[in-house]
């Protein structure tokens, strides 16, 4: 038994193999939190992370059988997390539903909201950002995906990917430029 | 603008991102789970609860076949079996029944029960115990000729040698042939079969159109019997034509009535008026034929009924069950209509009127659909001034109580046009919105969506279709019925006026109760 897959872990995976409801619930609550950060960051909201969330756990539920033992669980849960994800953009993308980038760059940050600068204030963010950039830096800063990789999962050219990334990082800075600086500060330390 | 240089500026969010530890919601699991469950009707279980209505629907159709045709060939076996009974007389009327003491001894008072008697297929007539059978007609085969109508009776009187020398036209002696065709008792009559030929009031008669280019033809109910004038057959051979074979008939004849096949090339009949005999009287004295002694009687038949269709147009039994699958096209103002959704029914009917039905049941559908926003009324909340929308997406799981009046507008005998209306309550099983507004960042932004259920709607749809049923037996018929459901009043938590359209494919089984 790899020990990144601890006995607790691997007799969660065997409950779900057999849909045992109990077991998936407990594999769900102890995985919530890091699966949710990550669709947060691919999402603009909580209800669609939640969505996201729930389909990727669906899949993991219903794929478990490939699942490799011999690698670690999360990321494999990150992965399938992040393909989610990717794919729900691209379900969004062929509806039409999101703004263009020249909209999009007209985002601004409310600061009346963000009075205190926290991990879920960063994220949010991140989540302010149009899709493209949103998933480019996701993608790239926080999940080390290359830009030829990235280039090919959207569909998109690698120079897109790194001027995507590039603005991203500006909206980003903007965006900061406009909270409080003390609470950016508590937050960097 | 803050000045971060690019790593610090990735290291920032990359730690925020890890640091993240969302606190974990239960209403994310129950959503999760009632999809979990919804999966597991990839189960066998939940295949079977998923599939049932297409099994259903797949067991019915090749069953109502089954007995569509099984009905037809037992009524068309029965009668030709039935019907073809014939009773011999004893010992010398054998008359190719082998259970009426057919011996194999008999001669040509056996009729080959290969293709005479015992069968469906012809018109064996053996008077004063001939026992023709149309095989013997083959071993006479071309050479046989019969002189239709007139009077070939005439040499009744002659010599048995010759009369024998008839019979061994066929080059084969019929002794022997009937002998083997004894190896095939399944296809001999009896007169327990003609017995319930005649109490089944068979439908076949001696067709008098029958070809009379070959065989036998005797015409029908024309013995003594019952009257007639005695009409028998006989054999004749061209080649001897002064050797004709006269069975007169006195007292009555054996006919074995036959529907089916008349064997097209089968070289001799002779049909043989009453005119024919008229003054000829049978002696039978003269017969020497070995085991022919005594004409047989030919039971009287019973009129044949006109045919009867297994399935006609008349047939209305009160009682019907339907059970049908449509795909459910919904919208809100007939347009922007989005993938199928799914519908079954089982509905129940009962016949008013010889061609109006009432109809009721449930319909259990899935309804997908696009309203736009000005469709959708977000219920109000207090101090709540939603943003904006563009539209939702609703999935909605309904059950429908119908009330419908099905009125036949044209009867055949297997199929009919007919159309319907009435009223739908629907009751909305789940409903699951999801929100599209103008801005999606709007942060007073505070439902995205909403799921629940609001119960009963009462007559709030108003039906209406029409469609074609075909009969595929006299209890099962299949229906293509395309139908619309149009609102009456608004239904769901938006509040939507909610079209449906579909095409209702279904199964109608008419019990009989007896």
């Amino acid at each position: 038994m790899p020990e990144y897959n601890s006995a607790v872990l691997q007799e969660l995976l065997d409950g779900c193999l057999q849909k045992n409801r109990r077991s998936q619930e407990l594999l769900y609550k102890q995985f919530y939190g890091y699966a949710m950060s990550i669709c947060l960051r691919y999402t603009r909201s909580r209800e669609e992370a939640k969505e996201i969330l729930n389909d990727g756990f669906l899949k993991v539920f219903t794929k478990l059988e490939s699942f490799d033992a011999n690698r670690p669980f999360k990321t494999w849960l990150s992965r399938i997390m992040i393909n989610t994800a990717l794919d729900h953009y691209r379900q969004e993308v062929r509806r039409d539903v999101f703004d263009d980038v020249e909209v999009a760059e007209q985002v601004s940050v409310d600061e009346t909201v963000i009075s205190k600068l926290s991990h879920e204030e960063l994220v949010g963010l991140i989540q302010r950002l149009t899709p493209a950039y949103r998933l480019v830096f996701s993608l790239s800063v926080i999940d080390g995906y290359t830009h030829e990789e990235i280039a090919e999962q959207l569909s998109i050219s690698v120079g897109a990917s790194k001027s995507n990334l590039s603005r991203a990082r500006e909206k980003l800075r903007e965006m900061l430029s406009k909270i409080n600086i003390d609470d950016y500060d508590r937050v960097a330390r | 603008m803050i000045e971060l240089p690019d790593d610090e500026l990735d290291k920032l969010f990359r730690k925020s991102s890890e640091e993240l530890d969302p606190t974990y919601e239960p209403d994310d699991w129950n959503d999760l789970r009632k999809r979990l469950d919804q999966q597991d009707g990839k189960s066998p279980a939940g295949w079977l609860r998923k599939w049932w209505p297409a099994g259903l629907l797949a067991l019915l159709i090749p069953i109502g076949m089954v007995l569509y045709s099984w009905k037809g060939e037992d009524g068309g076996k029965g009668e030709g079996k039935e019907k073809s009974g014939v009773v011999g007389n004893g010992e010398n009327g054998g008359m190719g029944v082998r259970e009426e003491g057919v011996g194999e001894d008999r001669g040509l008072e056996a009729a080959d029960s290969e293709s005479g008697v015992g069968r469906e297929s012809d018109v064996v007539e053996g008077a004063g115990g001939s026992g023709v059978g149309s095989d013997v007609k083959k071993e006479r085969g071309a050479d046989a000729n019969v002189d239709n109508g007139s009077p070939a009776v005439d040499n009744a009187n002659e010599p048995l040698a010759k009369r024998d020398k008839v019979a061994g036209n066929g080059k084969k002696d019929i002794g022997n042939k009937l002998k083997t065709s004894e190896g095939d008792p399944g296809k001999s009559s009896s007169k327990s079969e003609l017995n319930a030929a005649v109490a089944n009031n068979g439908r076949k008669l001696l067709p008098r159109s029958r070809s009379k280019a070959g065989g036998v033809y005797l015409e029908p109910n024309r013995s003594k019997v019952e009257g007639g004038d005695g009409a028998l057959s006989f054999k004749n051979n061209a080649n001897t034509p002064d050797s004709e074979t006269a069975l007169p008939q006195a007292n009555g004849q054996q006919v074995i009535a036959s529907e089916s096949t008349v064997i097209a090339d089968e070289p001799v009949r002779t049909l043989i008026s009453a005119s024919a005999l008229n003054g000829k009287g049978l002696k039978w004295n003269t017969l020497a034929l070995p085991g022919i002694s005594e004409p047989v009687y030919e039971l009287p038949e019973a009129p044949a009924p006109p045919k009867q269709s297994s399935i006609s147009a008349d047939d209305r039994p009160l009682w019907a069950v339907r059970f049908g699958y449509s795909p459910d096209l919904s919208t809100v103002g007939l347009k922007d209509f989005s993938k199928p959704g799914t519908s079954v029914s089982l509905l129940v009917e009962y016949a008013v009127l010889p061609r109006l039905f009432i109809q009721s049941g449930a319909v259990w559908s899935r309804k997908d659909y696009y309203a736009p926003a000005d469709a959708y009324q977000i219920p109000a909340k207090p101090h709540y001034y939603p943003p904006p929308m563009t539209g939702i997406d609703g999935i909605c799981k309904v059950l429908e109580v119908p009330l419908n009046l099905r009125y036949d507008i044209v009867l055949r005998e297997r199929s009919r046009w007919f159309a319907s209306g009435g009223f739908s309550s629907y009751h909305m099983n789940s409903e699951k919105y999801k929100y599209y507004f103008v801005d999606e960042n709007d942060p007073k932004i505070m439902n995205r969506g909403w799921n629940g259920t609001t119960g009963w709607y009462f007559f709030s749809h108003a039906n209406v279709s029409a469609g074609y049923e075909y009969r595929i037996s006299r209890k099962l018929s299949l229906l293509a019925e395309p139908s619309i459901r149009i609102p009456l009043k608004r239904v769901g938590y938006g509040k939507v006026n909610l079209i449906t359209t579909g095409l209702w494919l279904s199964v109608r089984y008419t019990p009989v109760f007896k």
